[in-house]
């Protein structure tokens, strides 16, 4: 029986904050990252994740990523042959542009340094670029800022983008996925979460239809915002997705990503398309 | 009153969870916070519609019950859960089973 991979993307913020709880729980010295990694790891374990998407926002500069991090991301760097470790990290960027020119420069400065770049956009016109790009993994239709939002307590604006049959249809022929992430829906409360839930709804069919990968995922930037993949597959159910869909959702859609991209930076894909299967044909 | 013969009955299933939360949480506390997630959720009709109610909650871990046809929903509105009494928690889900038994033996009683 193939086990499946259950994949999560959260931000390297909530990576700080495991390690402030470990810290506090199990007394070790903060400065020891070394011995986190053990801890962190079965944190993911408990919740049935084996594979890790840490993400930093574009802009912030490389040192965005906390010591923490960068360890967890090296070990995995330097995995292949002898890795043993049950969890697996990736390096995710993910950039919030305003407009299509701004997009395209920040995908080209940040492509090269990551495994996975996603954007963050609730603009038409930015969703479309994103969706047209190959260089871009994953488009997030749904955008939020803090401090805007007026008698809630959690504090979070959150604005949906809408996607029309065009950027699916180019969603599918360039391999982009769409996601949804649970954090926008921990943060907001009342009539605003059923607003966002009934737009992001609204996109299911058309994704449906043209048979865009969907990815479900905490996105978790706190501590108490980490969600494992029952609870992404219950939300999906919740948006609209079958079964087979949300399962494949959590598991096969982030994996298949993954593999392309560990097969476009091997050097075998020579572009779209093209893709060098045997080196040498006299054998 | 004559109960129900089995086959009239609902089918239910049996969601074992835990909660991860610093201070422990009452079980009043807990039946309040489904109660009302699941009507700011599903709506008061479709909170009704999924039969969810917590059969026992002690030490952060309970067994929660709902239809057979309505666990996705029932999981869903355990993920949507993020404050319990004035404090930060995370409701974990740790399995479904199809009776009261099979969820303490599969899940509650795994780890311990």
């Amino acid at each position: 029986m193939v086990k499946n991979n259950y994949f999560d993307y959260v931000s390297a913020d909530f990576i700080d904050d495991l390690c402030s709880k470990i810290a506090a729980g199990a007394e070790l010295d903060p400065e020891d990252f070394f011995s986190f990694r053990e801890h962190i790891d079965s944190f993911f374990k408990n919740f049935g994740i084996t594979d890790v998407i840490l993400f930093r926002k574009s802009g912030k500069s490389a040192s965005a990523f906390s010591n923490a991090c960068k360890s967890l991301l090296a070990d995995c760097s330097a995995q292949s042959a002898h890795f043993n470790h049950p969890v697996r990290y990736y390096k995710g960027i993910e950039i919030e542009a305003e407009n299509e020119n701004a997009l395209y420069s920040a995908v080209r400065k940040e492509r090269p340094n990551a495994d996975f770049v996603a954007i963050r956009s609730s603009d038409e016109k930015v969703i479309r670029a994103a969706a047209d790009s190959l260089d871009v993994d994953l488009v997030i239709p749904v955008s939020y800022s803090e401090g805007r939002a007026q008698n809630s307590s959690p504090n979070l604006h959150v604005s949906v983008g809408q996607i029309n049959h065009i950027a699916a249809k180019i969603a599918k022929d360039k391999k982009t996925a769409f996601g949804f992430d649970i954090y926008p829906f921990l943060q907001t409360k009342g009539y605003r979460r059923s607003k966002i839930l009934a737009d992001c709804m609204e996109m299911i069919p058309i994704l449906r239809k043209y048979r865009v990968p969907v990815l479900l995922f905490s996105g978790a930037d706190s501590f108490y915002d980490a969600r494992g993949p029952y609870e992404c597959e219950a939300f999906g159910s919740l948006l609209g997705l079958s079964r087979e869909e949300t399962a494949a959702a959590v598991s096969l859609n982030p994996a298949e990503i993954i593999e392309l991209r560990k097969r476009q930076q091997s050097g075998k894909m020579i572009m779209s398309g093209v893709e060098i299967v045997e080196n040498d044909l006299n054998d | 009153m004559e109960p129900l013969l089995p086959s009239l009955r609902n089918r239910k299933r049996y969601i074992a969870v835990v909660v991860v939360s610093e201070v422990p949480v009452q079980r009043n506390a807990f039946i309040a916070a489904v109660s009302q997630t699941g009507c700011t959720v599903l709506g008061d009709v479709g909170f009704a519609g999924c039969g969810i109610s917590v059969l026992g909650f002690e030490n952060n871990v309970g067994i929660i019950k709902c239809k057979h046809t309505s666990v996705t929903h029932t999981i869903g509105v355990l993920a949507f859960m993020t404050m319990i009494d004035g404090q930060k928690v995370i409701v974990q889900t740790l399995g479904v089973s199809g009776t009261v038994k099979g969820a303490q033996t599969k899940f509650l009683q795994k780890g311990n």
